[in-house]
């Protein structure tokens, strides 16, 4: 009895979590950044799937910090994307081990 | 062996420590016992099953050199910071763990968060704080030192706590991890440790301590090693 009522405990944890993690993923700005190279100078782009499309949009020179931003970004929402796999994964385990309630 | 969960913990602290934090907090709750392994080395002592809650207490007045963004600190790590309840209690969670900054709550108490501004968030005050703290051990932990709360008030607290919870699960929890310290405290002779911390109790805490020992197999025998 412990042990079930401490598993439907984590199995309610993991649901808000997911819920958590999804609604940062939705908040982190949108794209990856792509560097291009042309004559000898580097110019960024904000690579984006729109309708199943990767577009790229122009952005320029940009300064470190806001490069560093986008990379970070990118960083996040790859842990995220981990996280909420993983959560998706303990919400089963736990739906099975506390017969889906 | 250590699990992914464990892993995570390391690096938080890590991180903390690179941030120059962790020698203000205190380890608190079930993640005590991974540190008290050490303490109860040569002792048969198994601290069981983890949750996915990590406490940190946060003696105040806190007194850093600098302000230091903790939401800066935890997002590499893939925590996301939750604001939860209507008094907006701030908590960093991740698919592993789910952390909460505590305070000592004096006084007649509020249910407000308290302002850690030096930290950028605010923190739970929750009640018996200040009695963790003032028996507080560093113990080696995930190749760092932490700071804990000696097992002997860790164990009489959550003898007390355990009779004020509201879900059954975490009552037991609760005398499930102080049964485990007590046994390891008595075994490895340090009753009167436990004299002492009891010793320093108000009356009305040491009244919940006895109620709470009734209930734990062997309780009333452990007791009378140490509250009389």
């Amino acid at each position: 009895m412990f042990l079930k009522d401490m598993l439907k405990e984590e199995l309610a944890n993991s649901r808000r979590i997911k819920a958590d993690v999804e609604d940062a993923l939705r908040k982190l700005p949108p794209g990856a950044l792509v560097r291009k190279k042309v004559g000898g100078r580097v110019y960024c782009y904000l690579a984006e799937r729109k309708a199943g499309k990767v577009a790229f949009a122009y952005l320029g020179k940009l300064p470190a910090a806001e490069i560093r931003r986008y990379e970070e970004a990118k960083q996040r929402r790859a842990d995220y994307r981990r996280q909420i796999r993983d959560l998706k994964g303990q919400i089963r385990y736990l739906e099975k081990a506390t017969r889906g309630e | 062996m250590v699990n992914e969960q464990q892993r995570l913990v390391y690096r938080l602290f890590r991180s903390l420590e690179g941030a120059g934090v962790l020698d203000h907090v205190v380890l608190i709750g079930s993640w005590c016992l991974l540190a008290y392994k050490h303490y109860f080395a040569g002792i048969p002592f198994e601290p069981g099953i983890r949750t996915r809650d990590i406490d940190l207490l946060v003696p105040t007045p806190l007194r850093l050199k600098q302000p230091i963004d903790i939401e800066q600190v935890l997002g590499p790590l893939g925590f996301v910071l939750r604001r939860g309840g209507e008094k907006g209690y701030m908590q960093f969670v991740h698919a592993e763990l789910m952390l909460e900054f505590i305070v000592p709550e004096r006084g007649r108490g509020s249910e407000k968060p308290y302002d850690l501004r030096a930290l950028g968030i605010n923190a739970q005050p929750l009640r018996f704080m200040d009695f963790l703290c003032k028996d507080v051990l560093r113990l080696p932990f995930g190749g760092l030192e932490v700071s804990v709360p000696h097992p002997a008030r860790f164990a009489l607290l959550k003898l007390i706590v355990s009779g004020r919870r509201q879900k059954p699960v975490k009552r037991e929890n609760d005398l499930r991890q102080a049964g485990l310290v007590i046994r390891a405290l008595v075994a490895s002779g340090q009753q009167k440790t436990l004299r002492e911390a009891f010793a320093a109790m108000p009356k009305k805490w040491q009244g919940d301590v006895r109620r709470a020992l009734i209930a734990l197999p062997d309780g009333e025998t452990w007791g009378k090693g140490f509250m009389e």
